[in-house]
């Protein structure tokens, strides 16, 4: 193995963040205003904000399949494709299933995005906050572990992170959703607030609300605001919502502390058995495979969850023989995703003659009702939240059965107003849903690759029950027409909320992070990013993320400043 | 006199009575039905006019041909179906080829605009009895017409013509208006 002999001086920074996603971002621009000379490492390849968001203006018909994915992909790509976000316009954000390959034994699809900016070019963008209901309910039931965190800890760097990301939304007084610091909200269409209202007679403790969203209302600090184009994903022209690429490491690189290293995958972070630190990272450059080290006083790790863990498991030394700060056992275990495996649509009779303009890159959101409050599941513990939207689109019963004139007519003229409901459930930490490395097998680069064990259990699919039968029970209640379960069925990881793996804790004996988000036995090195989570709420998680992010790097400077570390 | 003029002018010549029964036996041997191995080329105008009857010109806007509908199904047909739909689609059209010779004895593209709505339309039943059949099978197999409609409509929608024309499009609302008024001569937003 050749090890550039570059000197130490050369390749020595204040910090050094892996990875460049929406927690990355954050993790670079925090340590760089700070002062730290940062150096953040990105496996993939550079995307510059708007010079390289190549479809981004493109008109539908301008695309040789008109955005359809060609068969062939599709056949070469079976997780990837089964991705809502990919199509012929964003193909190019996302990792291809051969180019990456992991093992699984049971089936989990495994979405990612490798480049400058990672997945914060197509994220969905909902933020919804946490609350102490999510925060206390491990320790209240017995469930894992206690998270060492609660709503107050964090509430300040919610709004830390608001302010900068620009989160649109309603300050709505729920406490499932604590209200933030929000640009004006966009406004729901005429369907949904009829919903809001109907939910509202016929409920006491069902709330439809303008999802927060990271799409910007108003120009916020030179970025947006958004044109309605509903493009996001394509990378947006108008800088119209919150990536790192158009937000957090364009600040990042005004402060002059900031150096990217694309093409560059972290292989281990190396330890000091003597002083107990961890002193850098050691880097593959995907190109030439050379092997570079990195020092740096601290590392932050936002690799995404499944790779920061890859990550930590292998940063083996004597200290750490089954991985870096795997004390406890835990590390790699307590993989969650969100359960999102209900989709419920009804018709509605009514508003004719009402309609919208311009694409809204959002929706409502149905906040949690279910074991809050005075409701109480036996069948299931926890509960769920829906995605809502009202829309009408050309189609009606005369599409099915015409040809011809009155096809065409029919098709260009609007079809009822339909409501549809998606169902967004927690999951419950497991010991035995886990990643570990597999021993046979390593990438190009030499990494070992990942095996993926993880499945829903039963409370996930008492939680899916209730969830269409409540959303077919609702609509029905305000009078929808053919009310519809589309029978709504993703594997275990499709929707890219992969959470835990190196979870926070109060204990090393049974966790992985502290509560700064530190690793346990190697203060200096933060976990971030979605490894961290403890439980996995049923909010959104990358608002959380980037405000824990916010935090450790807030401590993480003011203990480097303390010399303690 | 005048009867010779006319049989001249059939280019029957005399004892024309006695041909007329080869006059149909002429006609459907004008025009045998292919049997296709594959789509190629040479079907992108029997496909454009399916699609133009499946989405014909209007007052409105103008029809499926006129957004290279034929060459649309063709790519789509190549690139973006499972081997199992190409099948269906390749007999389907064998089959439809060879329908408007049953009926009307001739190739679907020489038929009149009415005769090819007509076939269309029978398809159009088939198709719905088709899914009728296999609600209750995952994974059945699409009618080769149903498959032929939503080709149309897609590539319709999504061309530049069906787009601007037949729905009025936007590429850059720059604001959202969550409730305004609509009437049905009103086009649509396109998507």
């Amino acid at each position: 193995m050749y090890i550039n002999g570059k000197g130490t001086a050369e390749n020595t920074y204040d910090a050094i963040v892996i990875g460049s996603g929406i927690s990355g971002g954050w993790a670079a621009k925090e340590l760089c205003e700070k002062g730290l000379k940062t150096l953040v490492l990105e496996r993939g390849r550079m995307v510059e904000h708007i010079k390289d968001y190549t479809t981004a203006t493109m008109h539908p018909w301008e695309f040789k399949h008109r955005g359809a994915i060609p068969q062939k992909i599709k056949d070469e790509n079976p997780v990837l494709s089964r991705c809502y976000a990919f199509n012929e316009a964003t193909e190019q954000f996302f990792v291809k299933d051969k180019e990456h390959p992991y093992g699984q034994k049971k089936t989990f699809d495994w979405i990612r995005g490798y480049q400058v900016g990672g997945k914060s070019l197509m994220w969905a963008r909902w933020t919804q906050r946490w609350s102490d209901l999510d925060f206390e309910a491990n320790a209240k039931e017995g469930v894992a572990v206690d998270w060492p965190i609660r709503y107050k800890d964090i509430a300040p760097w919610y709004s830390y992170v608001e302010k900068f990301a620009g989160i649109s939304g309603n300050k709505d007084g729920l406490s499932v959703i604590p209200d933030g610091e929000f640009l004006p909200p966009m406004e729901m269409n005429c369907l949904e607030k009829h919903v809001k209202e109907a939910l509202k007679k016929q409920y006491n403790d069902r709330h439809l609300v303008i999802s927060r969203t990271a799409n910007l209302t108003t120009r916020h600090l030179g970025r947006g605001p958004c044109q309605y184009r509903s493009l996001c994903s394509r990378g947006c022209p108008f800088g119209g919502y919150f990536s790192s690429n158009s937000a957090t490491l364009p600040a990042a690189e005004k402060t002059g502390n900031y150096t990217i290293r694309p093409f560059s995958v972290a292989q281990s972070i190396m330890y000091d058995e003597n002083t107990g630190k961890a002193t850098g990272v050691r880097v593959i450059d995907t190109n030439t495979k050379e092997v570079i080290e990195y020092y740096a006083k601290i590392i932050f790790v936002n690799a995404s969850t499944l790779n920061s863990t890859l990550l930590l498991m292998n940063s083996k030394s004597d200290r750490f023989p089954n991985g870096m700060g795997n004390d406890s056992g835990e590390l790699g275990h307590n993989l969650m995703d969100h359960n999102y495996n209900c989709k419920v649509e009804g018709e509605f009779e009514g508003f004719e003659d009402q309609y919208y303009s311009g694409r809204r890159p959002t929706g409502a959101y149905l906040a949690r009702f279910r074991n809050f409050g005075n409701d109480k599941q036996s069948a299931f513990t926890r509960g769920y939240s829906y995605a809502g939207g009202g829309s009408r689109a050309p189609f009606s019963e005369v599409s099915e059965t015409a040809v011809g004139e009155a096809l065409k007519k029919d098709l260009t003229q609007l079809g009822p107003w339909k409501f549809g409901l998606s169902g967004m459930g927690e999951c419950l930490p497991y010991h035995e849903n886990q990643i570990s490395l597999r021993t046979d097998k390593t990438d190009e680069w030499g990494m070992p690759l990942l095996e993926i064990d993880a499945e829903y259990k039963q409370n996930e699919v008492a939680m899916t029950t209730d969830m269409v039968q409540t959303a077919m029970e609702m609509l029905d209640k305000m009078k929808f027409k053919n009310i519809t379960d589309k029978k709504e069925f993703r594997n275990f990881g499709l929707n890219i909320h992969e959470m835990g793996t190196a979870r926070m804790g109060r204990d090393p004996k049974t966790s992985v992070l502290n509560g700064n988000n530190q690793v346990w036995g190697a203060e200096n090195v933060f976990v971030t990013d979605g490894a961290a989570m403890t439980s996995s709420a049923c909010q959104n998680p990358s608002l959380t993320y980037m405000a824990l992010t916010a935090r450790a790097a807030d401590y993480a400077v003011n203990e480097l400043k303390k010399m303690n570390l | 006199m005048k009867r010779k003029t006319f049989l001249n002018r059939l280019g029957l010549g005399a004892g024309g009575v006695v041909l007329l029964p080869s006059v149909s036996l002429l006609q459907s041997c004008s025009y045998e039905p292919k049997i296709r191995t594959a789509l190629t080329q040479d079907d992108a105008v029997l496909l454009a006019e399916i699609g133009e009857t499946i989405i014909p010109t209007s007052d409105a806007a103008p029809g499926a041909k006129a957004t290279n509908i034929g060459a649309y199904m063709l790519l789509m047909y190549e690139d973006c179906m499972p081997a199992e739909e190409q099948e269906v689609l390749l007999s389907g059209i064998n089959e439809l080829d060879a329908q408007a010779v049953n009926l009307y004895s001739d190739s679907f593209l020489n038929i009149d605009a009415a005769q090819k709505l007509k076939l269309l339309e029978t398809l159009q039943v088939e198709a719905e009895a088709h899914e009728l059949q296999n609600e209750n099978i995952a994974d059945a197999l699409p009618h080769y017409f149903g498959i032929l409609k939503n080709l149309t409509v897609s590539g319709y929608f999504c061309s530049e013509i069906g787009m601007t024309q037949a729905q009025e499009y936007l590429p850059v609302p720059g604001k959202f208006e969550a409730c305004i008024p609509y009437a049905k001569e009103n086009k649509v937003w396109a998507l």
